[in-house]
């Protein structure tokens, strides 16, 4: 037991100081505390985004030691299960990665007459990874749309096939890429080809893997491997590419700050979207929940999972508008 | 029996045990029962098998049939605009279809009940005094954007939007508008001349920008680039004009249009031909080409489809046809004609696209309203709508409503049901030409996170995918399947086949998703590093064990004796290890002896694609999983071939070699064909194997170090985050049927040939 303790605590204290040497921001001290509220029990379940499901679960963990009356239930399959469940009442939240599509929008719409408030909890970085044997320093968007797309949609003048064509040398002058990919139904895939890609075709020929940690996991394996994922997934395996929106821009690192300063080209919102009618308060548990989200504890678990934490102001507005402060 | 028995002759006179007659007749009565019982019961089951196949068939298609029923629309009001038909500029409807919008010429934007018309708010855009509306403009629909052309060069940019809330738990709309650049009009002409023509269109991505174009009065050709940026923390937006002039186009412009990606722009002229500008580099801006595609008949539409890719062109003969922009190798861009949809006949007089999909309305002089899909080349309704000329079309972003106003200024509102346009034979099995690609494809990708996406529903990647992966699974298995199974029927001894084949059988209840977790985590990584090891073992093996043969035939006679008849095989165990582990450790310097270092790069270099995740490794795994299928019902049919036959085949002198393929073989042909056909039917219909250890990449073709997308793997990874009832949804219940339908007519063929050589080798 003792044994266990010492091992636990020693990955525990490694994981930290990997964390701060990737440097991740730390949770803002001006978010507020959460306070225990009374009379808070019930089911709580939550159908989404696979992205979000470590959140979601880490999240849940901490709401259960608050609350241990009540029973949390996750399950992440993809963005895309989000909106079926929260307009068919399976789901009281729906994390997603993305934003919900106006069809989406318009079916929950059909049934409840209102629209499905929108709440950003977390920003994520979407990142390149090669493998960590991969002598590239850098990469640009339009390069990506070269090696990813079939249609080159954001002015790449021709198809990138070798790694040569990136300016490499030696062996890797004529090697080809494996394409790591996630599978069409999650948000990441719908970002990816959005703002990487400008809205144009994957290739083919690319690996469609069912989660993100097996799209590290292609890339740990082949030497000539490439994806993305959140940088939440980063393992020693791969390499995290720094990206520039074109060739003549500069390139940024994915980190915290250039995320929050809108310069690293792939950051995104993470959300979770509430079924609140417009005149009626929230029930009692979903608003400890988001509350619980929107305070410090809530925002060093995002931290803790490796994604950028939401600022004082950004979750004071939330707070606001949905008057939970 | 009973009366042989040494006592009945003794006793004699004890009553016989055989039943008497009485006794016979129930007994017959009881068996005549129980037979007809056991008919009828096995009849009945056997029937319900084939009904609960035949409901399964009926479920798929109760599901995939709404793919097949066209559009079809009901006119549910009618009624006088308080505006005439000259004045409107542009006609929408709004998402939850209560209100239409109607913005009009004199600078009034009227918003009004869809259901008889009355007007809830009418906003005035505000133009300004002394100067009267010369041209209009609309962004695309969703954006809300237009603008007003104005007699001074001018222009009024305003968006229209809604306020909502809720009283009494009711949504209330409050029609709102608001002005982009601000409530005074932007000088587009620096020389004051009246806008004539006019386009305006928002960036889709990256900075704020706005792009209007103008043609004036005397005919020049201007470009507006406006550019914003706000202030984060003041809210203050601060704008940037620049107003560049293009070359000239010949008089007789119709229309204009903008794309969102701020790289071209179209001009359609009355002379039938589509001018196309690059304005990537505003500054720089050039006329590209100049296509004809009225071929003589004036343009008297053009719309882009949404996502502003394709443009649709509708001419004074009726005529639609879809282009947009090919780029070939050099980089250069065409715009060249991609279909055509069936003609109306009569002159297009409007053009409204779908917010959400590819499709589009075209309303003609005629009066008649036809409903066409891109992607699929359909014409789902064309049919005489009102009996006046189509002024005005507006399609509700829900795709359930639509509104036309005629000539006379007469409004219709009608219901519209157009739920799976995207789905065709032609665009479900045929080459289609997507936006954006150079040439017609078989595409599969279903989905994405924006709506303006072109759903690409070709099944032929998925099938080719199927047949593929069962093809190598096959390839890898069945001569070993088959082999290993006449062996152990008819070589190997007893005792060794008592341990070979249960052990053999057991493999088919190893999960398959461990199976295809190993191949594609653990040997799909190694087959890549090990690539000359695989391929000596892959083609040296059989050589090796016939060598092997070759020198046990020849060695002496007294270690023959050593090893009992039927134990030779298992002297080839450690030979096989041995070899493997000689074939993996020489494969370095295999490598750098032919390949110059690396076998995998050696591929590239000779220009063969090769994926980690390959049909090889889907072969060799899903071969594991077949061949106990396989090796089991063959064992079975060689095991089964009468004693008598081949032992006379032996006793008239014959070898054991040729009694095996003279005799053993052919009376045993049946038994393994359906083995083979049942193994296909099961690498057909596997799910896990390819799921995992493929990349799951939607490829055309038949390389064997390509991966593939398999039609069940497809529908376990896309049915489960699918919206219900969505054309996605329905393309995979067809992709289901498909599967079935393979199945079920492979097993059917099967069935088929093996009654024919039951038959033929019957008499044997």
């Amino acid at each position: 037991m003792s044994s266990f303790r010492k091992i636990s605590g020693m990955i525990l204290l490694a994981g930290s100081t990997g964390l701060a040497a990737t440097g991740f921001a730390d949770v803002d001290p001006a978010l507020p505390e959460y306070t225990r509220a009374s009379g808070v029990s019930g089911n709580l379940s939550s159908v989404g985004s696979d992205t979000l499901n470590n959140l979601m679960t880490l999240w849940a963990e901490e709401f259960n030691k608050l609350y241990p009356n009540v029973n949390v239930q996750i399950q992440g399959a993809g963005s895309s299960t989000a909106p079926p469940a929260l307009t068919e009442g399976t789901a009281t939240l729906a994390p997603m990665s993305r934003n919900m599509r106006q069809s989406e929008i318009q079916a929950f719409e059909a049934r409840f007459g209102y629209a499905p408030t929108e709440l950003p909890v977390a920003v994520d970085m979407l990142a390149v990874y090669v493998n960590k044997d991969n002598p590239l320093s850098s990469l640009s968007l339009t390069q990506v749309d070269a090696i990813f797309s079939a249609t080159r949609r954001c002015g790449g003048l021709e198809d990138i096939t070798r790694w040569g064509q990136l300016g490499l040398t030696g062996s890797w002058d004529n090697r080809d890429f494996a394409l790591y990919s996630r599978n069409a139904v999650s948000g990441t895939y719908g970002f990816f080809k959005d703002n990487a890609m400008c809205g144009g075709d994957f290739k083919a020929s690319i690996n469609e893997q069912p989660g993100s940690s097996s799209v590290v996991q292609g890339v740990t394996e082949s030497i000539n491997g490439i994806g993305y994922s959140g940088i939440g997934y980063r393992t020693s395996g791969v390499k995290v590419l720094p990206l520039s929106i074109d060739d003549n821009s500069p390139v940024f690192e994915p980190t915290p700050e250039n995320a929050e300063s809108g310069d690293y080209p792939l950051a995104r919102f993470l959300y979770i979207y509430i079924n609140k009618h417009p005149n009626r308060e929230l029930d009692p548990l979903t608003r400890e929940f988001i509350k619980m989200v929107y305070s410090r504890l809530g925002q060093e678990v995002v931290n803790r999972d490796g994604f950028v934490p939401l600022r004082e102001p950004v979750a004071a507005r939330l707070r606001k508008e949905l008057g939970i402060d | 029996m009973t009366d042989t028995s040494p006592e009945s002759g003794i006793v004699g006179r004890r009553p016989s045990l055989l039943p008497d007659a009485q006794a016979r007749k129930k007994l017959r009565l009881v068996r005549s029962r129980k037979d007809k019982l056991y008919r009828w019961g096995i009849t009945t089951a056997g029937f319900g098998v084939v009904f609960a196949l035949a409901l399964i068939f009926v479920y798929l298609f109760y599901e995939v049939a709404p793919i097949l029923r066209g559009a079809s629309t009901e006119i549910t009001a009618s009624y006088q605009s308080t505006f005439p038909a000259a004045t409107t500029e542009n006609l929408l409807l709004e998402r939850y279809e209560e209100l239409g919008i109607e913005y009009t010429s004199s600078g009034i934007v009227n918003f009004f009940e869809l259901d008889d018309g009355e007007s809830r708010q009418q906003l005035q855009v505000g133009i300004p005094e002394g100067t009267e509306v010369t041209s209009f403009a609309a962004a695309e629909s969703i954006s809300a954007i237009n603008a007003f052309g104005l007699s001074d060069g001018s222009a009024m940019v305003v968006r229209h939007g809604f306020e909502l809330s809720f009283p009494n738990d009711e949504r209330l709309l409050h029609p709102q508008l608001d002005f982009p650049f601000g409530e005074t009009a932007l000088q587009i002409d620096p020389q004051r001349q009246a806008l004539r023509h006019l386009a305006i269109e928002s960036a889709a991505r990256g900075p704020e920008t706005t792009h209007i174009a103008a043609e004036t009065a005397d005919g020049r050709l201007l470009l507006s680039v406006l550019s914003s940026r706000s202030n984060l923390l003041t809210g203050a937006v601060t704008l940037r004009q620049l107003t560049h002039t293009l070359p000239a186009v010949p008089a007789g412009v119709v229309t204009m249009l903008l794309d969102k990606s701020m790289r071209s722009l179209f001009v359609a002229d009355r002379a039938g031909f589509v001018h196309y500008y690059d304005i990537s580099n505003p500054a720089q801006a050039r006329l590209l080409s100049s296509v004809n595609a009225g071929e003589g008949a004036a343009i008297t539409a053009m719309q882009f489809l949404v996502g502003s890719v394709s443009l649709i062109v509708g001419t004074e003969a009726g005529e639609l046809s879809q282009w947009f922009l090919v780029r070939d190798e050099q980089n250069e861009y065409t715009l060249t004609r991609i279909r055509d949809f069936r003609s109306h006949g009569a002159a297009i007089t409007a053009i409204a696209p779908e917010y959400t999909r590819k499709g589009f309305v075209a309303g003609d002089q005629a009066g008649q309203i036809g409903i066409h899909y891109g992607t699929s080349s359909r014409t789902l309704f064309l049919d005489q709508f009102i009996t006046e000329p189509v002024a005005q079309l507006a399609i509700s972003p829900l795709n359930s409503k639509l509104m036309v106003k005629g000539g006379s200024g007469e409004l219709s509102v009608a219901s519209l049901w157009n739920e799976h346009p995207q789905l065709s034979f032609q665009a479900l099995w045929n080459k289609v030409w997507y936006e954006g690609r150079a040439d017609p494809e078989y595409i599969w990708q279903s989905s994405s996170a924006t709506d303006e996406f072109e759903s690409k529903f070709s099944l032929v990647p998925l099938s080719i995918g199927t047949l593929k992966a069962a093809f190598y699974a096959m390839l890898f298995a069945m001569p070993l399947a088959i082999a290993g199974a006449i062996y152990t029927a008819y070589f190997m001894t007893p005792r060794l086949r008592g341990v070979v084949k249960p052990s053999i059988e057991i493999m088919e209840a190893l999960p398959t998703v461990i199976l295809g977790f190993l191949a594609g985590l653990w040997l799909a990584p190694f087959v890549e590093q090990f690539l000359p090891a695989v391929f000596s073992f892959l083609l040296l093996m059989p050589v090796l064990m016939l060598g092997f043969a070759y020198i046990w035939g020849r060695l002496p006679g007294f270690i023959h004796a050593r090893i009992p008849d039927g134990w030779e095989a298992v002297l080839l165990m450690p030979l096989i290890l041995i070899f493997g582990f000689i074939c993996v450790a020489l494969s370095p310097w295999l490598e750098i002896w032919f390949f110059s270092g690396s076998m995998r790069q050696w591929f590239t270099d000779i220009g063969i694609t090769y994926d980690q995740r390959n049909a090889l490794i889907v072969g060799i795994a899903m071969g594991f999983a077949v061949i106990p299928t396989i090796f089991s019902i063959a064992e079975d049919a060689v095991f089964t071939v009468p004693r008598h036959l081949t032992q006379g085949s032996l006793a008239l002198g014959a070898t054991r070699w040729q009694t095996v393929m003279g005799v053993v073989l052919p009376t045993a042909s049946p038994g393994i064909f359906s083995a083979i056909m049942m193994g296909f039917g099961r690498a057909v219909g596997e799910t896990m194997i390819v799921l995992m250890a493929t990349g799951n990449s939607p490829v055309v073709n038949f390389n064997i170090f390509e991966g593939m997308r398999t039609l069940s793997a497809n529908i376990a990874v896309e049915l489960p985050e699918t919206a219900v009832g969505s054309s996605h949804f329905r393309v995979l219940f067809l992709a289901a049927l498909v599967l079935l339908s393979l199945t079920f007519l492979v097993n059917t063929a099967a069935e088929i040939i093996r009654q024919r050589l039951r038959q033929r080798y019957s008499n044997l």
